[in-house]
C-alpha cells in the first residue's frame, strides 16, 4: 500500500493502524456547558456537556440506547439519570485523584462517555491515528489533568493537555503578551499569557458570565414586561439571539404571553442592561492584570486582548470594552476569535498539528 | 452479514417451530402441555441481537464490519446452540406430555370403570332399597352390607358400610378433579402456547430487521478521512518557528511528566 493512498484503498487486508492511513488531529475544548471539537478532517462539532443514562430497563428499551448526550439528553431528561460531568473545565470530583463514592464513579464514567462521544462526533476513520490536544483550565490540578488524560486515552492514540487560554491565543498565532478573556456560562476567565503556562497571578476568574447575564435579564424583563410569563431557558434563548451592548441597531420586540394572550414588549433596554452588566468587572480585571504586568510590555498587552467563549458573541462587546478601557487604562484593543464557539478547540487543533512527530510517538 | 446468512439463520430457527392446532393436539389426546422456554428463547434472541447492536452503535468502518459480522455470527451460533439445547428440553417435555397423556387415558378408563361401578353400586343401592321408603345412599349401602353379611355381625357391617361410603364418595370426588384438570384448562394452555409462538416469531423478525438496519447503516459511515496522511509537525517556514518550537517542547515535557506518572 502506497503511503499516499487515499481512503478508497483501505479496504484491503492490512488493517493495522498506521500513519500510512492518516493522522487525525483533534482539538477539544471541555466546557462546563459545552464541549467543542475541531478535527483535521474538517469537522467542527459541539455538544452540551450533558450525559443521561436511561433510568430503568423500560426507558432503555424505549430510547434504544444506553447513554444519551447533549440536547437530546436534555429533551429526554425525564426518563434519564442526568450528569453534568464537568465543572470549571475538569471532571467533577477528580480533585483528590480517587473516585471513591458511587456518585463520583458514575460521574467519572459520564465524563468518559462524553469525551468518547465528542471524539466520535469528529467521525474518525478507525484506521487513522488520533492525536488529540485538550484545553484544560490553567488552574487544573495534577489529579484533574490525569483524570482527563485517562478518559481521553480510551479513544485517542496519544493525548496532550495544554492550558485553555494558551490554546485560544495560539490559535490566533499570538504567542505571548496576550490577555485572553474566555466568557463561558459559569465564569469569565481572564488570563495573561507570556509562555505556555500562566501562573497564579496571571489569572482572574469572575462569576459574571453567561448565567449571570441570564439572571440579570430575567430581572430586567420582569420590570419591562409586567405580567408576562417566561422561563429561564426562554430568557437564555432570547439572550443568545439578541445579545448586544452599546448602540442598538434595531429595537428588539418580543411577543410574550400575558394571561395567555400574546403581547408585544420592547426588550431593548433590558437586553442592553443585562449584557452590559459583565463589562465593568471585566474592565476592572483587565486593568489590574495590565497594571501588574512588566511595565515595558503593558502597552503591548492592553492592545492584545482576545475574546473567546460563547459570551464573546455579544454584539458590540469588543467596542464597549475598548471604550471603557480608554477611560480606565488610557486605551487598548480588543479582538474576537474567529469562531467564538471553537476558539479553544481550534487552538488545540493547531497545537496538535504543530507538535513534532517524536513527541507524539513518545506518548502513544 | 449477507442476506443469505440471515436467511439460513432464520431457516435454522424456523426448523424448530412446529405448527399445530388446538384440535390436532386434542385429537392426539394431548390434554396438558407444559409450555417451557418459548419466552426464554425469544428473550435470548432479542438479547443476543441487542448485545451486538448496542455494543456496536458506533461508526463502523469496513474492516471493522468484518469483525463485527464475525462477532454477530458467533453470537448467533451460540444462540442457535442454545435454541438447540432448549429444543432438546422441549422434546423431553413432549415425551413427558405423552406420558401424562397416557396417564390421562388410563384415568379416563378408570373413570369410566368407576362410573360403571358407581352406576352398578347405585343400581344395587336402588335394588337394595326397593320397596323401602326413599333413603339416601348412606342408608342403602348400609342395608346392602348388612344384608350381605346378615344380622350376625352388626358392628362389623356398620364399619364396613362406613368405609365403603367414604371410599365411594372420595373416589368420585377424585375423578371429578381429574376431569376438571384435563378438559378446559388444557385448551386454554394450548392456545396460550400458540400465542407465545406467534409472538416469538414476530419478535425474531423485528430483531432481524434491526440487525440488518444497523449493518447496512454501518456500510455508509466509514468516517471522514483526515487531510493528513502523516504526522505534520511544525512547518519550518512558519512565522516564529523557533518560538513555537520552544512552546511545543514545554507542553510536551509537562505532559510527559503527568503521563509517565499516570501509567
Ligand atoms: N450569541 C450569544 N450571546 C451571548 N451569550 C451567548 C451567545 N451564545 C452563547 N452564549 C452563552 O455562552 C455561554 C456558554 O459559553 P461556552 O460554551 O464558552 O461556555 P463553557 O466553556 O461551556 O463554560 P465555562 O467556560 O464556564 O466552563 C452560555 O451562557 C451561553 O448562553
Ligand atoms: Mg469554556
Amino acid at each position: 500500500m502506497g503511503s499516499n493512498q487515499g481512503p478508497a484503498g483501505s479496504g484491503e487486508a492490512n488493517v493495522e493502524k498506521s500513519k500510512e492511513h492518516g493522522v487525525l488531529y483533534i482539538g477539544v475544548d471541555l466546557g462546563t456547558s459545552r464541549t467543542s471539537i475541531s478535527a483535521s478532517n474538517g469537522v467542527r462539532a459541539t455538544v452540551a456537556s450533558l450525559v443521561g443514562y436511561p433510568k430503568d430497563h423500560v426507558a432503555r428499551k424505549l430510547l434504544k440506547r444506553d447513554v444519551l448526550f447533549g440536547e437530546e439528553a436534555l429533551e429526554k431528561r425525564l426518563s434519564l439519570k442526568m450528569f453534568r460531568p464537568l465543572e470549571r473545565g475538569v471532571i467533577k470530583g477528580s480533585e483528590k485523584g480517587e473516585f471513591t463514592s458511587p456518585e463520583a464513579k458514575e460521574n467519572l464514567e459520564a465524563a468518559r462517555a462524553l469525551i468518547r462521544h465528542a471524539v466520535s462526533l469528529a467521525q474518525p476513520r478507525p484506521d487513522e491515528l488520533i492525536y488529540g490536544v485538550i484545553g484544560a483550565p490553567a488552574q487544573a490540578s495534577i489529579h484533574n489533568q490525569k483524570a482527563i488524560i485517562e478518559a481521553a486515552r480510551e479513544v485517542m492514540d496519544a493525548v496532550m493537555l495544554c492550558s485553555q487560554p494558551f490554546s485560544v491565543a495560539y490559535g490566533m498565532d499570538w504567542l505571548e503578551d496576550v490577555l485572553v478573556i474566555d466568557i463561558g456560562a459559569g465564569t469569565t476567565d481572564l488570563c495573561r499569557m507570556h509562555g505556555t503556562m500562566p501562573e497564579e497571578g496571571d489569572q482572574i476568574t469572575l462569576p459574571t458570565a453567561g448565567d449571570y447575564i441570564d439572571e440579570q435579564l430575567e430581572r430586567h424583563l420582569a420590570e419591562a414586561c409586567p405580567g408576562a410569563a417566561f422561563s429561564r431557558p426562554m430568557v437564555k434563548r432570547m439572550k443568545e439571539k439578541y445579545s448586544f451592548v452599546g448602540d442598538a441597531a434595531d429595537r428588539i420586540e418580543m411577543e410574550l404571553p400575558v394571561d395567555g394572550k400574546p403581547t408585544t414588549f420592547d426588550i431593548t433596554e433590558a437586553m442592553r442592561k443585562a449584557c452590559r452588566s459583565i463589562v465593568p468587572p471585566m474592565v476592572e480585571s483587565i486593568h489590574s492584570l495590565v497594571r501588574s504586568f512588566d511595565p515595558e510590555f503593558q502597552d503591548r498587552l492592553r492592545n492584545r486582548v482576545l475574546l473567546a467563549g460563547g459570551g464573546s458573541q455579544i454584539q458590540g462587546l469588543d467596542r464597549a470594552l475598548e471604550q471603557d478601557m480608554r477611560t480606565r487604562l488610557g486605551g487598548g484593543r480588543v479582538i474576537r476569535t474567529e469562531e467564538p464557539m471553537y476558539g479553544g478547540a481550534n487552538g488545540a487543533l493547531k497545537i496538535a498539528h504543530d507538535m513534532p512527530k517524536e513527541f507524539w510517538e513518545q506518548l502513544s | 452479514m449477507s442476506g443469505a446468512d440471515r436467511r439460513s439463520l432464520w431457516g435454522e430457527l424456523a426448523a424448530f417451530f412446529r405448527t399445530t392446532s388446538v384440535d390436532k393436539l386434542k385429537s392426539a389426546g394431548v390434554g396438558k402441555v407444559r409450555v417451557i422456554g418459548m419466552d426464554q428463547i425469544a428473550r435470548l434472541v432479542e438479547d443476543a441481537v441487542d448485545r451486538v447492536i448496542e455494543s456496536r452503535r458506533i461508526e463502523l468502518e469496513e474492516r471493522e464490519r468484518e469483525f463485527i459480522v464475525a462477532e454477530a455470527r458467533e453470537e448467533l451460533d451460540r444462540l442457535t446452540r442454545e435454541v438447540r439445547e432448549l429444543t432438546h428440553v422441549r422434546e423431553r417435555t413432549m415425551q413427558e406430555a405423552a406420558l401424562s397423556q397416557r396417564r390421562v387415558d388410563e384415568l379416563r378408563l378408570e373413570l369410566q370403570r368407576a362410573g360403571q361401578e358407581l352406576e352398578m353400586a347405585q343400581r344395587d343401592v336402588r335394588a337394595g332399597a326397593m320397596g323401602a321408603s326413599p333413603e339416601d345412599l348412606n342408608q342403602g349401602l348400609q342395608r346392602l352390607v348388612s344384608e350381605a353379611l346378615g344380622e350376625a355381625d352388626r358392628a362389623k357391617s356398620e364399619r364396613l358400610s362406613a368405609r365403603l361410603i367414604a371410599f365411594v364418595s372420595g373416589y368420585v370426588e377424585r375423578q371429578r378433579e381429574v376431569v376438571r384438570e384435563v378438559d378446559p384448562a388444557a385448551g386454554e394452555q394450548i392456545a396460550q402456547l400458540e400465542r407465545r409462538m406467534a409472538k416469538l416469531k414476530s419478535r425474531l423478525a423485528q430483531a432481524e430487521d434491526e440487525l440488518s438496519r444497523t449493518l447496512s447503516g454501518a456500510q455508509v459511515e466509514p468516517g471522514i478521512a483526515s487531510i493528513y496522511r502523516g504526522v505534520q509537525g511544525l512547518d519550518q517556514s512558519s512565522g516564529q518557528f523557533k518560538k513555537k518550537q520552544g512552546l511545543m517542547d514545554v507542553i510536551f515535557q509537562a505532559n510527559l511528566k503527568i503521563q509517565k506518572g499516570a501509567e
